[in-house]
């Protein structure tokens, strides 16, 4: 990767942080829940980070191409073999499982034992109890 | 005005944009960044902004009208009634984070490069008298205490010596928030008002020219350009903004313009009738219902007779203007840090300027459209479509002073 400027006396780090200042005033609320509110913003900022994501992989395509390394429709009309197909469909799955972890996880929340913490804690603290 | 078809042009990637000789170096992941917010900015524009007022319609107006036996009469009632309407807030949601989105990326993009953008700046101002800072110049509450458009630390914050970070973060963003419509140095504005002078005052060739609130110069370098053998001096309080603007207007070649920190509440620097043509670009929104008289009793004290006055701003509301496009033009003065949008734009402003010293018969209201670079941009687009508040299709509010 070509080497950028970074003439600064913020550490990366600090810039990290830096750039995420929060404006003055108080913010505007657009849910009722704040938890929401503060999903939904990392929601918006993932979404820009796959868009680059997805930027950086066709730069990547379009350089080997430019270079005669791959064909132009290389990637596009990629076929992968029957076991190739079976391993990243695996891959597919594993990757929606574990996007969907909490779906997952609430579906079992609505059986067994449920008790919480704060309730465990308490009996294991009760010496006729534990 | 509103096109027979839905127009969907694709915004153009930030590499369309002109650099100049302060501009900050972006790298790939940056680019895209800032690829993605112009992009999203449409998709949400053309797609899902029209579904507010579908809900208003469809939704919340019968809900007001049950309760109310009447339609709301104005845009706070508007506004009351939509903060509860799952579609807005969900529209707000997404245009709140896409500006935080893009403040973090011009911020983290200034920050890296911070010191390197200030010696850039530094060797084009080098002894240069066309730019006179004056730290004595105090910030007024309406910016101190207001980080407009969500930028933090606003126009004036400075980290390090020679700063000009909060201009490069302004400058880079721009392009991107508005979608390559008002050009590759998103100078449309300023083309609007040079142009429309040219063609409505082709007699009129003003020698001293006045700008207040240049900031970082994008609307009055193709004034400059347009009228070269004019003097012409611009004001701003923010330091880090004059820096840029000097320094960016130089390396694109513009020698006619003199950068000076001072406020324009107090322009007593310059005597009376010292000006030809005193103007402000899409500036009259970020002040206070205080500062905005007095700016316009000083524009007319240094304003010669038979001299000029223009101030472009996005259409003021008015009876003609439905509530419910009140209210969404009011938006981002509640969601985009900008609180004065909204009694700005309900002001009389034939009255302001009558107040001002100004003679009503002299007064005109002229619609601006923007001019763009039609080999990059595609012109069909500009105000094809209603993109409340953002358009590149704005009212300049103007004077002759009379002749004495």
């Amino acid at each position: 990767m070509k080497k950028q400027t970074t003439q600064s006396p913020f550490d990366a780090a600090t810039i990290a942080k830096m750039a995420n200042a929060k404006s003055q005033g108080k913010r505007p609320e657009y849910f009722s829940d704040p938890m929401v509110e503060q999903h939904f913003s990392i929601t918006m900022a993932l979404m820009a980070e796959l868009a680059v994501a997805r930027e950086r992989i066709d730069s990547l395509e379009r350089v080997l191409v430019s270079k005669g390394l791959i064909g132009s429709n290389e990637v596009e009309d990629y076929e992968p073999d029957a076991a190739t197909g079976q391993t990243r469909q695996l891959a597919q799955v594993e990757y929606s499982a574990r996007v969907l972890r909490p779906l997952q996880q609430a579906v079992e929340a609505m059986s067994g034992d449920q008790s919480s913490m704060s309730d465990m804690a308490d009996k294991l603290s009760n010496p006729d109890n534990g | 005005m509103k096109s027979k078809k839905p127009v969907f042009d694709i915004p153009p990637p930030i590499s369309a944009a002109q650099k100049h000789g302060v501009y900050p170096e972006l790298n790939h992941d940056e680019r895209a960044r800032m690829n993605f917010l112009a992009a999203c900015y449409r998709v949400v524009a053309s797609t899902i902004a029209p579904g507010n007022k579908l809900a208003y319609e469809t939704q919340a107006l019968a809900q007001f009208t049950q309760q109310h036996d009447r339609a709301p009469k104005t845009r706070h009632e508007v506004r009351k009634l939509m903060n509860s309407n799952p579609f807005h807030n969900m529209w707000g949601a997404v245009r709140r984070n896409l500006m935080e989105v893009r403040q973090q990326t011009g911020r983290a993009i200034v920050l890296r490069q911070i010191e390197e953008l200030a010696q850039r700046a530094a060797k084009l101002n080098d002894q240069d008298s066309n730019l006179t800072l004056n730290s004595s110049v105090t910030i007024p509450p309406y910016v101190a205490n207001i980080d407009h458009h969500c930028m933090p630390g606003s126009y004036y914050t400075e980290l390090v010596t020679g700063d000009v970070a909060p201009a490069a973060n302004y400058d880079t963003g721009f392009f991107v928030t508005t979608g390559g419509t008002i050009g590759s140095l998103c100078d449309g504005a300023g083309l609007a008002i040079a142009n429309w002078v040219k063609t409505n005052a082709s007699d009129f060739s003003p020698k001293r020219i006045l700008d207040i609130g240049v900031a970082a110069g994008h609307s009055l370098v193709p004034i400059a350009q347009a009228f070269p053998d004019a003097e012409i001096i611009a004001i701003d309080i923010s330091a880090p903004m004059l820096r840029y603007a000097h320094a960016r207007a130089k390396s694109l070649g513009v020698n006619n313009i003199q950068f000076i920190q001072m406020s324009g509440e107090d322009l007593s620097q310059f005597s009376d009738s010292s000006f030809d043509w005193v103007l402000s670009s899409i500036f009259l929104h970020e002040l206070s219902a205080k500062a905005l008289p007095k700016i316009l009793k000083e524009a007319y004290r240094v304003i010669k007779p038979g001299g000029l006055t223009v101030h472009l701003e996005q259409p003021q509301y008015d009876d003609s203007m439905p509530v419910f496009e009140q209210f969404m033009r009011d938006w981002d003065a509640y969601n985009n840090n900008e609180p004065f949008w909204t009694a700005m734009h309900s002001i009389d402003m034939k009255q302001a300027l009558i107040d001002s010293g100004l003679q009503s018969e002299n007064i005109f209201l002229a619609a601006m459209r923007g001019v763009i670079n039609t080999t990059l941009f595609a012109e069909s687009r500009l105000g094809e479509e209603e993109d409340y508040g953002r358009s590149a299709a704005w009212h300049a509010y103007g004077a002759w002073k009379e002749k004495s």
